[in-house]
């Protein structure tokens, strides 16, 4: 019955925002993982190299 | 037997391609006003009459091809590479009447680059362009990374249920949500809060960064466009590398990488399943591919002693790969530095990720992620099928959205577009080399163009010869639509000819 609900909102409906932000903060959480692996990869390589 | 297309074949793909085209011709109306409000007469003078253009063919190609008739499979991919085609002619009016372009041919390849996300471009002067034409430059490159189709289901095609076959044949074969202009919707949300919020971002670092309040909102607003279309352009020659910022290339990297998932990821995110961005294959093969490459380039890079410190070495090895691997092709090095400073295990590297690009369903191009690994799971399934005892039953499974089992048909599918990319970037390599380049740069520059990323090591110029020029169209165009689409066009072109 919840889900039913749900699917008839509309996908713009602000109660659906909070899940949203979640996931725009999840993708670029995933990213600065990214970023500070290549981060560390450069903190290696001038050493190793320097 | 080739069976000749009828009458009515004809009137329902001149009706769709009329209505993705009058689509294109309402777009340019956003860069129009543009060009009224910073007075830029000659601009506006270029946009009435290619909008004109526009609507003329577009509302005479409906009116004279008016039926009842709806889309059918073979229809949907004629018309999702038709209308771009025929867009892409339309679209470059404004490049052209512009002057900054060298031949009508530059301004083609340039609105081709801009609709696949590409972003090598011909044309000349770009720091002292028009507001409305970088608008459009920029507009062009969002809609493409949408999808032009996307954008006429969303608006001009009113749900039909032929929509999804066009939708389809655009390169976009996710279902969001049960209905296909829900799911076109869908892609809009996504994509129109992460302009807001990325715009807003890159907006407050061009201000703190001593741009003025109009300049900093439109650099925002067209590198936002840039990096979130995978496409590449920037308001400036020097592309990113202008900003000389930090900050300017970590939010650019944020925007690029998002912007580089697919559209059923984020939306499976974005409704609670949180945990699927460690799952979903082709994120996990996406990390594991990207860090290789950036671990080889670095490691080169380092030992060559080619930046002083770790922290400059970290921003330009790992911008140059992130922007090669989600294919969007902004650069903080000079194209003829990159050359001679990262030397062949660079640029080898930077190939690679840009060969193997970044997610389905999304605004990049390249193989793709869930290609690779898909491949990858086949070919360690029947590594273990070897070493397994012969009744037992071996199976594999890939994680996207929810788990699929491997069968044949979806490593035959996967093979088959990955053998037609392997062979498209080998022939842009071989023709490069025949004209006089150096074969590591002619198969960087090509696979370049083929993956729609647009990096470019220098090949890429107004000087360039035709024929490598129009090469580059329909490499990107091919790569952009992942052939099926394009080879369905001339198939239609030859059933016209050679049916009965």
């Amino acid at each position: 019955m919840a889900s039913r609900k749900r699917s008839d909102r509309s996908i713009t409906d602000r109660r659906h925002w909070p899940d949203y932000v979640g996931g725009i903060l999840t993708e670029t959480g995933f990213i600065v993982g990214l970023t500070l692996i290549a981060l560390a990869l450069a903190a290696i390589a001038q050493v190793i190299w320097r | 037997m080739i069976v000749r297309p009828r009458r009515e074949d004809h009137l329902v793909i001149g009706k769709y391609t009329g209505k993705v085209v009058t689509g294109v011709g309402l777009l340019m109306v956003i860069p129009l006003l543009t060009s009224v409000f910073f007075g830029e007469w000659d601009t506006v003078i270029d946009f009435v009459i290619s909008i004109a253009a526009c609507l003329v063919f577009g509302f005479g190609t409906q009116l004279a091809c008016r039926t009842e008739k709806d889309l059918n499979w073979s229809h949907g991919l004629v018309v999702a590479s038709g209308s771009w085609g025929v867009a892409t002619i339309l679209g470059a009016l404004p490049h052209w009447l512009s002057g900054h372009e060298g031949t009508f041919l530059d301004a083609a390849f340039d609105v081709m680059s801009g609709y696949t996300t590409t972003g090598l471009y011909l044309l000349q002067d770009l720091d002292h362009i028009s507001h409305g034409l970088n608008m459009w430059r920029h507009l062009l490159t969002y809609a493409g990374g949408q999808g032009i189709v996307v954008i006429a289901l969303t608006f001009l095609f009113k749900g039909t249920a032929g929509a999804y076959k066009v939708y389809v044949g655009e390169g976009k074969d996710e279902r969001l949500l049960p209905n296909v202009v829900q799911t076109a919707r869908a892609i809009w949300l996504v994509s129109l809060t992460w302009l807001a919020i990325g715009t807003a971002a890159l907006f407050v670092t061009g201000m703190v960064l001593g741009q003025d309040p109009v300049r900093a909102f439109l650099h925002g607003l067209w590198v936002f466009m840039g990096a979130w279309s995978t496409g590449g352009f920037a308001p400036q020659s020097y592309n990113t590398m202008w900003y000389h910022s930090l900050s300017y290339e970590v939010v650019s990297i944020v925007i690029m990488i998002a912007g580089s998932f697919n559209f059923a990821l984020h939306w499976a995110v974005w409704t609670g399943k949180r945990k699927e961005i460690l799952r979903n294959v082709e994120t996990v093969s996406f990390a594991i591919t990207l860090t290789l490459t950036v671990l080889i380039a670095t490691f080169a890079l380092a030992r060559a002693g080619v930046y002083p410190d770790a922290m400059t070495l970290f921003r330009k090895a790992f911008y140059q790969l992130a922007s090669g691997h989600t294919t969007t092709g902004f650069s903080t090095i000079y194209a003829r530095a990159f050359v001679t400073q990262w030397g062949p295990v660079g640029l080898m590297a930077t190939t690679v990720a840009m060969a193997i690009g970044a997610s389905a369903c999304s605004t990049a191009g390249g193989i793709k992620g869930i290609r690779i690994g898909v491949i990858f799971k086949a070919f360690i399934q029947d590594i273990r099928r070897m070493i397994s005892p012969e009744s037992a039953v071996v199976r594999a499974k890939y994680h996207h959205v929810t788990d699929v089992y491997l069968d044949d048909g979806l490593v035959r599918t996967a093979m088959t577009i990955t053998i037609a990319y392997l062979a498209m970037y080998g022939l842009m390599a071989i023709v490069g080399t025949l004209y006089g380049y150096d074969f590591l740069q002619a198969a960087f520059e090509g696979v370049s163009a083929a993956s729609n990323t647009g990096l470019s090591c220098g090949v890429t110029a107004p000087t360039m010869p035709a024929v490598m020029k129009v090469l580059y169209i329909f490499a990107m165009w091919l790569g952009r639509l992942e052939f099926m689409s394009v080879f369905a066009l001339v198939g239609y072109a030859v059933s016209i000819v050679r049916g009965r």
